[in-house]
């Protein structure tokens, strides 16, 4: 008999609501649990170690709509428009998750990877943290682990607009925008490049539990959000993820 | 005195320095960049531990607090801490 992990396949949230369901799943779901998201409004999200000033332009995201969150996992600043993010929260001690970061960074990835594989993509573990089609990234992701529960939480990318991109997102040196431009638009792709077609967020969320379900050889039981993770969803988002402090904390 | 730094770790990721020092010693020190570090309160230990520390000890200082705290630092490095701030310091 197969494995049963929890699928929530959500649709679109602020940001602030989205990093808050990630984390109130970290911290109560019994069953190793999988979600899809989207974003509404886009959104710029910065790892725990960034400085926010540093990374997000914040006059343009104001001037967009366009909000901004300090995730709880490490890594870059993100962009999150037209994608399909996945998270994933599951105990450390888990039979599936290697005890090793690499490994275990690896290994989800590659459950995406496998998803990208039924839609005819040929995609490859970039390590730390990427997933590449054609040597172009299309996926990024990060992981936490406290009180013995990982999460895990990534982007895969349906279409890129890189001059938006980098109208919210800082560069290190201003004089080197336009080459950073043009540098970025030959490394990073997205599912609508690379299939030479528009991809729906359900196709793709079809594919991509399937690379879960085949990789890690379990069954889905797609359900909702319980009312316990509603509720301290909704405080996470108040206390942290909405909260001036948090958010300019670096 | 307040200097700053943007270096990229070769094979790993970029480190932000933001330094306060007199007289050599370190009086603040934050450390901002796109890397992991498990468990993510590491980054506390290393901006306080390297405070009050002489600019020349960084290095082995910053690999004492990742030691002592069995910090695991992925695209950031002691190394890297210790060039990001010579930078800054140049």
């Amino acid at each position: 008999m197969k494995n049963q992990w929890r699928l929530i396949i959500n649709g679109t949230n602020d940001g602030y609501t989205n990093m808050a369901v990630d984390k109130a799943i970290m911290e109560t779901a019994l069953v190793p649990t999988v979600r899809f998201y989207q974003w509404s409004p886009p959104a710029v999200s910065i790892g725990c170690f960034q400085g926010l000033r540093e990374e997000v332009v914040l006059e343009k995201c104001r001037e967009l709509g366009i909000d901004y969150v300090r995730r709880i996992t490490g890594g870059g600043a993100v962009f999150h428009d037209k994608e399909l993010t996945y998270s994933i929260s599951i105990d450390e001690n888990n039979f599936f998750i290697p005890k090793d970061l690499h490994q275990s960074y690896e290994k989800i990835c590659q459950a995406v990877i496998l998803g990208l594989k039924k839609l005819g993509l040929k995609a490859e573990y970039v390590p730390l943290n990427d997933i590449a089609v054609n040597n172009k990234k299309i996926s990024g992701c990060a992981q936490t682990r406290r009180n013995g529960k990982l999460l895990q939480h990534g982007t895969l990318l349906m279409e890129v607009d890189v001059e938006k991109m980098f109208s919210l997102l800082k560069v290190p040196d201003e004089k080197i925008k336009d080459k950073l431009i043009s540098d970025v638009k030959q490394r990073v792709t997205s599912l609508k490049d690379q299939l030479g077609r528009e991809i729906s967020y359900f196709e793709l969320a079809e594919a991509v539990k399937k690379g879960f379900e085949e990789y890690f050889k379990i069954g889905f039981e797609e359900s909702q959000l319980s009312q316990e993770e509603i509720i301290l969803a909704e405080k996470i988002k108040n206390e942290q993820f909405k909260n001036y402090e948090w958010n300019h904390s670096r | 005195m307040l200097k700053k730094s943007v270096y990229k770790i070769p094979g790993g990721k970029m480190v932000r320095i933001g330094l306060d020092y007199e007289e050599n010693i370190i009086k603040d020190i934050k450390i901002t960049g796109d890397f992991f570090i498990y468990p993510e309160e590491g980054i506390n230990l290393l901006e306080q531990g390297l405070k009050n520390t002489e600019l020349a000890d960084v290095l082995s200082k910053a690999k004492e607090i990742v030691e002592k705290n069995n910090l695991l630092l992925l695209g950031l490095t002691a190394e890297g801490i210790n060039e990001a701030v010579k930078l800054a310091i140049r």
